[in-house]
Protein backbone atom coordinates (compact mmCIF):
# COMPACT_ATOMS: atom_id res chain seq x y z
CA UNK A 1 0.00 0.00 0.00
CA UNK A 2 2.87 2.41 -0.50
CA UNK A 3 2.71 5.73 -2.31
CA UNK A 4 4.51 5.01 -5.53
CA UNK A 5 6.23 7.80 -7.13
CA UNK A 6 8.45 7.99 -11.17
CA UNK A 7 11.30 9.21 -10.53
CA UNK A 8 14.11 10.66 -13.18
CA UNK A 9 16.89 11.34 -10.76
CA UNK A 10 20.19 12.15 -11.76
CA UNK A 11 21.72 11.49 -8.65
CA UNK A 12 21.54 10.70 -4.74
CA UNK A 13 20.94 14.24 -3.27
CA UNK A 14 17.47 13.38 -5.71
CA UNK A 15 16.03 11.13 -2.90
CA UNK A 16 16.15 13.81 -0.75
CA UNK A 17 12.93 15.66 -1.79
CA UNK A 18 10.84 12.84 -2.23
CA UNK A 19 11.55 10.93 0.62
CA UNK A 20 11.28 14.54 2.96
CA UNK A 21 7.56 15.32 1.09
CA UNK A 22 6.82 11.49 1.87
CA UNK A 23 4.50 10.90 5.03
CA UNK A 24 7.63 9.31 6.87
CA UNK A 25 5.16 6.96 8.99
CA UNK A 26 4.54 5.13 5.46
CA UNK A 27 6.17 3.04 2.80
CA UNK A 28 6.89 4.88 -0.54
CA UNK A 29 8.22 3.51 -3.99
CA UNK A 30 10.42 5.25 -5.72
CA UNK A 31 10.37 3.67 -9.16
CA UNK A 32 13.19 4.75 -12.13
CA UNK A 33 11.71 4.83 -15.94
CA UNK A 34 12.20 1.97 -17.83
CA UNK A 35 14.65 1.85 -20.39
CA UNK A 36 12.90 0.68 -23.54
CA UNK A 37 15.86 -1.82 -24.07
CA UNK A 38 15.13 -3.54 -20.98
CA UNK A 39 11.36 -3.54 -22.59
CA UNK A 40 12.86 -6.03 -25.29
CA UNK A 41 16.58 -7.42 -24.77
CA UNK A 42 16.22 -10.17 -21.92
CA UNK A 43 17.70 -8.45 -18.97
CA UNK A 44 18.77 -9.35 -15.38
CA UNK A 45 17.42 -8.29 -12.14
CA UNK A 46 19.44 -7.80 -8.97
CA UNK A 47 17.45 -7.31 -5.04
CA UNK A 48 18.77 -6.20 -2.19
CA UNK A 49 17.88 -4.61 1.27
CA UNK A 50 19.71 -1.85 3.06
CA UNK A 51 19.07 -1.31 6.96
CA UNK A 52 17.39 -4.65 8.22
CA UNK A 53 19.27 -4.42 11.38
CA UNK A 54 19.47 -1.10 12.49
CA UNK A 55 16.63 0.19 15.43
CA UNK A 56 16.07 3.15 13.79
CA UNK A 57 14.88 4.40 10.58
CA UNK A 58 13.18 2.71 7.69
CA UNK A 59 14.06 -0.34 6.00
CA UNK A 60 14.63 -0.04 2.72
CA UNK A 61 14.47 -2.38 -0.74
CA UNK A 62 16.43 -1.92 -3.82
CA UNK A 63 15.77 -3.55 -7.52
CA UNK A 64 18.27 -2.84 -10.11
CA UNK A 65 18.19 -4.18 -13.64
CA UNK A 66 19.76 -4.17 -17.05
CA UNK A 67 20.13 -6.18 -19.87
CA UNK A 68 21.97 -9.17 -20.11
CA UNK A 69 24.81 -8.16 -22.14
CA UNK A 70 24.95 -5.21 -19.75
CA UNK A 71 26.77 -6.99 -16.91
CA UNK A 72 30.53 -6.19 -17.89
CA UNK A 73 29.88 -2.76 -18.09
CA UNK A 74 27.55 -2.30 -14.75
CA UNK A 75 30.96 -3.91 -13.15
CA UNK A 76 33.32 -1.10 -14.82
CA UNK A 77 31.09 1.51 -13.22
CA UNK A 78 31.72 0.00 -10.13
CA UNK A 79 29.06 -2.12 -9.03
CA UNK A 80 30.51 -3.51 -5.69
CA UNK A 81 29.44 -4.50 -2.64
CA UNK A 82 27.82 -1.62 -1.20
CA UNK A 83 29.28 -2.72 2.34
CA UNK A 84 32.74 -2.82 0.97
CA UNK A 85 32.87 1.04 0.38
CA UNK A 86 32.21 3.95 2.25
CA UNK A 87 28.69 6.40 1.75
CA UNK A 88 30.69 9.24 -0.58
CA UNK A 89 31.86 6.31 -3.25
CA UNK A 90 28.12 4.92 -2.80
CA UNK A 91 26.64 8.08 -3.76
CA UNK A 92 29.44 8.58 -7.06
CA UNK A 93 28.37 4.51 -7.90
CA UNK A 94 24.62 5.89 -7.58
CA UNK A 95 25.04 9.07 -9.57
CA UNK A 96 26.92 6.57 -12.44
CA UNK A 97 23.95 4.67 -12.43
CA UNK A 98 21.52 7.16 -13.40
CA UNK A 99 23.76 8.41 -16.21
CA UNK A 100 22.60 5.43 -17.87
CA UNK A 101 19.06 5.43 -18.30
CA UNK A 102 19.21 4.07 -21.24
CA UNK A 103 20.38 0.89 -20.10
CA UNK A 104 19.65 0.43 -16.33
CA UNK A 105 16.60 0.91 -14.25
CA UNK A 106 15.92 0.62 -10.42
CA UNK A 107 13.37 0.91 -7.81
CA UNK A 108 13.37 1.20 -4.05
CA UNK A 109 11.12 0.46 -1.15
CA UNK A 110 11.23 2.75 1.71
CA UNK A 111 9.40 0.58 4.23
CA UNK A 112 8.80 2.89 7.31
CA UNK A 113 9.74 2.21 11.03
CA UNK A 114 5.90 2.94 11.72
CA UNK A 115 5.04 0.16 9.30
CA UNK A 116 7.70 -2.77 10.46
CA UNK A 117 6.92 -1.80 14.05
CA UNK A 118 2.66 -2.72 12.84
CA UNK A 119 3.61 -5.69 11.47
CA UNK A 120 5.46 -7.25 13.40
CA UNK A 121 3.62 -6.78 16.71
CA UNK A 122 0.50 -7.13 14.67
CA UNK A 123 -2.24 -9.80 16.83
CA UNK A 124 -1.11 -12.48 13.77
CA UNK A 125 2.79 -11.11 13.75
CA UNK A 126 4.52 -10.53 10.51
CA UNK A 127 8.45 -11.35 10.57
CA UNK A 128 10.53 -9.69 9.12
CA UNK A 129 11.54 -12.06 6.89
CA UNK A 130 8.17 -12.20 5.37
CA UNK A 131 8.09 -8.43 4.99
CA UNK A 132 11.01 -8.89 3.43
CA UNK A 133 9.99 -11.51 0.59
CA UNK A 134 7.04 -9.42 0.26
CA UNK A 135 8.55 -6.34 -0.69
CA UNK A 136 11.33 -7.92 -2.80
CA UNK A 137 8.24 -9.78 -4.74
CA UNK A 138 6.38 -6.43 -5.31
CA UNK A 139 9.38 -4.62 -6.65
CA UNK A 140 9.66 -7.37 -9.09
CA UNK A 141 6.02 -7.53 -9.89
CA UNK A 142 6.15 -3.71 -10.73
CA UNK A 143 9.17 -4.20 -13.07
CA UNK A 144 7.58 -7.11 -14.96
CA UNK A 145 3.77 -5.14 -15.29
CA UNK A 146 5.76 -2.31 -16.06
CA UNK A 147 7.60 -3.97 -19.28
CA UNK A 148 10.51 -5.28 -17.61
CA UNK A 149 11.87 -8.19 -19.88
CA UNK A 150 13.22 -10.41 -16.67
CA UNK A 151 14.80 -13.12 -17.49
CA UNK A 152 16.96 -13.98 -14.37
CA UNK A 153 16.58 -12.83 -10.81
CA UNK A 154 19.67 -12.28 -8.25
CA UNK A 155 19.18 -12.20 -4.71
CA UNK A 156 20.61 -11.38 -2.09
CA UNK A 157 19.36 -14.19 0.65
CA UNK A 158 17.05 -13.55 3.91
CA UNK A 159 16.30 -16.66 5.93
CA UNK A 160 17.33 -20.18 4.26
CA UNK A 161 18.64 -19.14 0.71
CA UNK A 162 16.96 -22.81 -0.88
CA UNK A 163 13.45 -22.19 0.35
CA UNK A 164 13.52 -18.55 -0.51
CA UNK A 165 14.73 -19.78 -3.81
CA UNK A 166 11.65 -21.92 -4.06
CA UNK A 167 8.90 -19.22 -3.10
CA UNK A 168 10.54 -16.78 -5.48
CA UNK A 169 10.94 -19.32 -8.45
CA UNK A 170 6.88 -20.68 -7.67
CA UNK A 171 5.99 -17.07 -8.16
CA UNK A 172 8.02 -15.83 -11.22
CA UNK A 173 8.37 -19.57 -12.74
CA UNK A 174 9.36 -18.11 -16.33
CA UNK A 175 12.30 -16.29 -14.99
CA UNK A 176 15.49 -17.96 -13.18
CA UNK A 177 15.84 -17.14 -9.94
CA UNK A 178 19.23 -17.54 -8.08
CA UNK A 179 19.03 -16.54 -4.27
CA UNK A 180 22.74 -16.50 -2.95
CA UNK A 181 24.74 -15.60 0.41
CA UNK A 182 26.31 -12.82 -0.18
CA UNK A 183 25.25 -12.18 -3.67
CA UNK A 184 26.01 -8.54 -3.09
CA UNK A 185 29.73 -9.38 -3.81
CA UNK A 186 29.27 -12.01 -6.26
CA UNK A 187 26.46 -9.89 -9.29
CA UNK A 188 27.27 -6.61 -10.08
CA UNK A 189 23.56 -6.41 -10.63
CA UNK A 190 22.80 -7.12 -6.88
CA UNK A 191 25.76 -5.17 -5.76
CA UNK A 192 24.12 -2.31 -8.05
CA UNK A 193 20.63 -3.10 -6.60
CA UNK A 194 22.23 -2.80 -2.99
CA UNK A 195 23.68 0.56 -3.54
CA UNK A 196 20.40 2.18 -4.60
CA UNK A 197 18.92 0.42 -1.47
CA UNK A 198 21.66 1.87 0.60
CA UNK A 199 22.09 5.46 -0.82
CA UNK A 200 18.32 5.79 -0.21
CA UNK A 201 18.08 4.67 3.31
CA UNK A 202 21.08 6.41 4.19
CA UNK A 203 19.29 10.09 2.72
CA UNK A 204 16.14 8.82 4.64
CA UNK A 205 17.61 8.53 7.83
CA UNK A 206 19.88 11.93 7.45
CA UNK A 207 16.33 14.00 6.38
CA UNK A 208 14.31 12.44 9.00
CA UNK A 209 11.71 14.89 9.80
CA UNK A 210 10.26 14.10 13.25
CA UNK A 211 6.67 14.26 13.06
CA UNK A 212 6.96 14.53 16.55
CA UNK A 213 7.73 17.95 16.77
CA UNK A 214 10.11 17.19 19.63
CA UNK A 215 13.95 18.51 20.08
CA UNK A 216 16.11 16.25 19.75
CA UNK A 217 18.66 15.65 22.71
CA UNK A 218 22.23 14.92 21.37
CA UNK A 219 22.64 15.81 16.86
CA UNK A 220 23.90 12.06 16.24
CA UNK A 221 22.13 8.82 16.80
CA UNK A 222 24.81 6.55 15.13
CA UNK A 223 24.40 3.87 12.84
CA UNK A 224 21.28 3.18 14.18
CA UNK A 225 22.52 -0.58 15.31
CA UNK A 226 21.81 -1.11 18.70
CA UNK A 227 25.16 -2.16 19.70
CA UNK A 228 26.34 0.92 18.81
CA UNK A 229 27.27 3.43 21.73
CA UNK A 230 25.50 6.67 20.10
CA UNK A 231 22.52 5.21 19.28
CA UNK A 232 21.68 3.65 22.62
CA UNK A 233 22.60 6.82 23.90
CA UNK A 234 20.14 8.42 21.65
CA UNK A 235 17.49 6.16 22.51
CA UNK A 236 17.60 6.73 26.34
CA UNK A 237 17.73 10.29 25.58
CA UNK A 238 14.71 11.14 23.68
CA UNK A 239 12.07 9.13 25.56
CA UNK A 240 8.65 9.97 26.44
CA UNK A 241 7.87 8.74 29.76
CA UNK A 242 4.24 7.76 28.59
CA UNK A 243 4.67 7.31 24.70
CA UNK A 244 8.16 6.35 24.59
CA UNK A 245 10.03 6.70 21.26
CA UNK A 246 9.28 8.87 18.08
CA UNK A 247 8.35 7.23 15.16
CA UNK A 248 11.64 7.04 14.10
CA UNK A 249 12.24 4.08 16.09
CA UNK A 250 11.47 0.38 15.38
CA UNK A 251 9.10 -0.36 18.80
CA UNK A 252 9.22 -4.11 17.82
CA UNK A 253 13.28 -4.24 18.34
CA UNK A 254 13.57 -5.88 21.51
CA UNK A 255 16.57 -2.98 22.43
CA UNK A 256 13.42 -0.86 21.77
CA UNK A 257 11.01 -2.51 23.91
CA UNK A 258 13.36 -3.33 26.73
CA UNK A 259 14.04 0.41 26.90
CA UNK A 260 10.15 0.93 26.81
CA UNK A 261 9.45 -1.48 29.42
CA UNK A 262 12.34 -0.18 31.96
CA UNK A 263 11.22 3.03 31.92
CA UNK A 264 7.94 3.90 30.05
CA UNK A 265 4.63 4.15 31.89
CA UNK A 266 3.87 0.32 31.88
CA UNK A 267 0.86 -0.67 28.94
CA UNK A 268 -1.51 -3.55 29.50
CA UNK A 269 -2.56 -3.89 26.10
CA UNK A 270 -6.14 -5.98 26.40
CA UNK A 271 -6.84 -8.72 24.23
CA UNK A 272 -10.70 -9.18 24.19
CA UNK A 273 -10.85 -12.22 21.73
CA UNK A 274 -8.32 -13.98 23.84
CA UNK A 275 -9.88 -13.14 27.23
CA UNK A 276 -13.68 -14.32 25.65
CA UNK A 277 -12.40 -17.69 24.35
CA UNK A 278 -10.50 -18.79 27.26
CA UNK A 279 -13.53 -17.61 29.29
CA UNK A 280 -15.95 -19.34 27.04
CA UNK A 281 -14.04 -23.08 26.49
CA UNK A 282 -14.77 -25.32 29.30
CA UNK A 283 -12.13 -28.17 29.26
CA UNK A 284 -12.30 -31.32 27.92
CA UNK A 285 -12.31 -33.15 31.16
CA UNK A 286 -15.17 -30.77 32.80
CA UNK A 287 -17.82 -33.00 30.44
CA UNK A 288 -16.75 -36.39 32.47
CA UNK A 289 -16.69 -34.86 35.69
CA UNK A 290 -20.16 -35.49 38.01
CA UNK A 291 -22.40 -32.85 37.18
CA UNK A 292 -22.42 -31.54 41.37
CA UNK A 293 -18.56 -31.63 41.57
CA UNK A 294 -17.48 -28.71 39.14
CA UNK A 295 -18.07 -25.83 40.53
CA UNK A 296 -20.76 -23.46 39.10
CA UNK A 297 -19.62 -20.49 38.65
CA UNK A 298 -22.14 -17.70 39.42
CA UNK A 299 -23.91 -16.10 36.74
CA UNK A 300 -23.69 -12.46 38.41
CA UNK A 301 -25.32 -10.54 35.12
CA UNK A 302 -26.90 -10.94 31.98
CA UNK A 303 -25.06 -11.81 29.06
CA UNK A 304 -26.49 -8.97 27.37
CA UNK A 305 -24.53 -6.76 29.88
CA UNK A 306 -21.06 -9.21 30.37
CA UNK A 307 -21.36 -8.76 26.37
CA UNK A 308 -21.06 -4.68 26.54
CA UNK A 309 -18.74 -4.87 29.60
CA UNK A 310 -21.66 -3.03 31.95
CA UNK A 311 -21.47 -2.90 35.35
CA UNK A 312 -23.90 -1.96 37.95
CA UNK A 313 -22.31 0.98 39.10
CA UNK A 314 -23.60 2.34 42.67
CA UNK A 315 -20.21 3.79 44.13
CA UNK A 316 -18.36 6.87 41.78
CA UNK A 317 -15.18 6.07 43.33
CA UNK B 1 -21.98 11.81 47.13
CA UNK B 2 -22.77 15.13 45.66
CA UNK B 3 -21.91 15.70 41.99
CA UNK B 4 -21.29 19.26 41.69
CA UNK B 5 -22.21 20.12 38.20
CA UNK B 6 -20.99 23.06 36.91
CA UNK B 7 -22.61 24.36 32.87
CA UNK B 8 -19.39 26.12 32.63
CA UNK B 9 -17.25 23.15 32.48
CA UNK B 10 -15.55 23.00 29.83
CA UNK B 11 -15.86 20.55 26.63
CA UNK B 12 -13.17 18.18 25.57
CA UNK B 13 -12.50 18.38 21.96
CA UNK B 14 -10.75 15.07 22.16
CA UNK B 15 -10.95 11.65 23.69
CA UNK B 16 -9.55 8.43 23.29
CA UNK B 17 -10.56 5.26 24.83
CA UNK B 18 -7.60 3.17 23.93
CA UNK B 19 -7.27 -0.65 24.11
CA UNK B 20 -5.07 -0.47 26.72
CA UNK B 21 -4.49 0.19 30.10
CA UNK B 22 -1.77 3.33 30.62
CA UNK B 23 -0.17 2.71 34.31
CA UNK B 24 0.04 6.86 34.23
CA UNK B 25 -1.73 9.43 35.38
CA UNK B 26 -1.35 12.90 34.50
CA UNK B 27 -0.75 15.07 31.23
CA UNK B 28 1.08 13.61 28.47
CA UNK B 29 2.53 14.55 24.86
CA UNK B 30 -0.17 12.63 23.16
CA UNK B 31 -0.78 15.09 20.37
CA UNK B 32 2.95 15.00 19.71
CA UNK B 33 3.21 11.56 20.15
CA UNK B 34 0.31 10.38 18.20
CA UNK B 35 -0.37 11.25 14.88
CA UNK B 36 -3.63 10.49 13.48
CA UNK B 37 -4.63 9.59 10.34
CA UNK B 38 -8.46 10.24 8.97
CA UNK B 39 -10.09 7.71 6.54
CA UNK B 40 -12.56 10.88 4.91
CA UNK B 41 -14.28 8.33 2.98
CA UNK B 42 -15.31 5.64 5.28
CA UNK B 43 -14.43 7.60 8.62
CA UNK B 44 -11.82 4.85 9.62
CA UNK B 45 -8.89 6.22 11.70
CA UNK B 46 -5.85 4.91 11.98
CA UNK B 47 -2.55 5.19 14.32
CA UNK B 48 0.06 3.69 16.02
CA UNK B 49 1.26 3.44 19.88
CA UNK B 50 4.22 2.08 21.05
CA UNK B 51 4.47 0.40 17.69
CA UNK B 52 1.25 -1.09 17.71
CA UNK B 53 -1.02 -0.77 15.12
CA UNK B 54 -4.46 1.09 16.19
CA UNK B 55 -7.67 1.36 14.24
CA UNK B 56 -10.23 3.97 15.92
CA UNK B 57 -13.80 5.89 14.95
CA UNK B 58 -15.47 8.59 16.03
CA UNK B 59 -18.33 7.94 17.85
CA UNK B 60 -20.76 10.53 18.63
CA UNK B 61 -22.86 10.39 22.49
CA UNK B 62 -26.47 9.57 21.95
CA UNK B 63 -29.01 12.28 22.09
CA UNK B 64 -29.76 13.89 25.27
CA UNK B 65 -26.65 12.48 26.53
CA UNK B 66 -23.16 14.24 27.99
CA UNK B 67 -19.78 12.67 28.74
CA UNK B 68 -18.20 13.80 32.49
CA UNK B 69 -14.90 14.03 33.32
CA UNK B 70 -15.19 13.89 37.78
CA UNK B 71 -12.95 14.49 40.19
CA UNK B 72 -13.24 13.72 43.83
CA UNK B 73 -12.89 16.75 46.10
CA UNK B 74 -9.81 17.06 48.19
CA UNK B 75 -11.60 18.14 51.07
CA UNK B 76 -15.25 17.78 51.18
CA UNK B 77 -15.54 13.59 50.66
CA UNK B 78 -19.02 13.25 49.31
CA UNK B 79 -19.07 15.77 46.97
CA UNK B 80 -17.67 15.24 43.28
CA UNK B 81 -16.68 18.34 40.70
CA UNK B 82 -17.21 17.79 36.59
CA UNK B 83 -14.28 19.09 35.36
CA UNK B 84 -15.08 18.99 31.46
CA UNK B 85 -17.74 17.59 29.49
CA UNK B 86 -17.64 15.54 26.23
CA UNK B 87 -19.89 14.60 23.54
CA UNK B 88 -18.13 12.37 21.66
CA UNK B 89 -14.78 10.34 21.46
CA UNK B 90 -12.61 7.97 19.66
CA UNK B 91 -13.03 4.33 20.34
CA UNK B 92 -9.47 2.72 19.46
CA UNK B 93 -8.77 -1.13 18.60
CA UNK B 94 -5.45 -2.96 18.66
CA UNK B 95 -5.52 -4.01 15.12
CA UNK B 96 -9.07 -4.74 14.08
CA UNK B 97 -11.30 -2.53 12.33
CA UNK B 98 -13.80 -0.78 14.54
CA UNK B 99 -17.32 -3.31 13.74
CA UNK B 100 -20.92 -2.99 15.98
CA UNK B 101 -19.24 -5.55 17.56
CA UNK B 102 -17.55 -3.24 19.24
CA UNK B 103 -18.19 -2.59 23.01
CA UNK B 104 -17.79 1.29 22.59
CA UNK B 105 -20.42 0.70 19.27
CA UNK B 106 -22.84 -1.66 21.21
CA UNK B 107 -22.87 -0.57 24.38
CA UNK B 108 -25.45 2.30 23.41
CA UNK B 109 -28.21 -0.48 23.23
CA UNK B 110 -28.77 -0.38 26.43
CA UNK B 111 -30.44 3.07 26.15
CA UNK B 112 -33.56 1.68 24.03
CA UNK B 113 -33.82 -1.11 26.30
CA UNK B 114 -33.39 0.56 29.50
CA UNK B 115 -36.02 3.06 28.51
CA UNK B 116 -38.59 0.45 27.59
CA UNK B 117 -37.29 -1.26 30.61
CA UNK B 118 -38.08 1.98 32.58
CA UNK B 119 -40.46 3.63 30.51
CA UNK B 120 -44.03 4.76 32.33
CA UNK B 121 -46.35 2.48 30.40
CA UNK B 122 -50.16 3.29 31.06
CA UNK B 123 -51.18 -0.89 30.32
CA UNK B 124 -49.34 -1.61 33.47
CA UNK B 125 -51.11 0.76 35.62
CA UNK B 126 -54.73 -0.33 33.90
CA UNK B 127 -53.63 -4.25 35.11
CA UNK B 128 -53.22 -2.86 38.83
Amino acid sequence: MAQILRAELNNAEGFESPIVNNDNTKNLCLVSPVPDICKNDPCMLGIDEAGRGPVLGPMVYGICYCPLDYEAELKVLGAVDSKSIDDKKREEMFGKLCEHPDQVGWAVEVISPTTISNDMLRRSKISLNELSHNSAINLVKRALEDGVNVKEVYVDTVGPPEKYQDKLSKIFPNIKVTVAKKADAIYPVVSAASICAKVCRDKAVSNWKFKENIEIVGDAWGSGYPGDPATKKFLQANLDPVFGFPQLVRFSWSTAEKITDEKCAPFEWSDDEEDGAVAKTASIQSFFSPANSTKQSIQLSHKFFTERKMKRCTDMF
Amino acid sequence: MELVYDEAAPESKQVHLLPCKIHYDGASNFSKYVNIEKNEENEMQQTSIHGRALNGKHIKLPEKFQGLFVTKSQSASEKAFVTSTFESFTAWNYDKLPSKNDVAQKVWDWISVSEVLHADDDSDKDLE
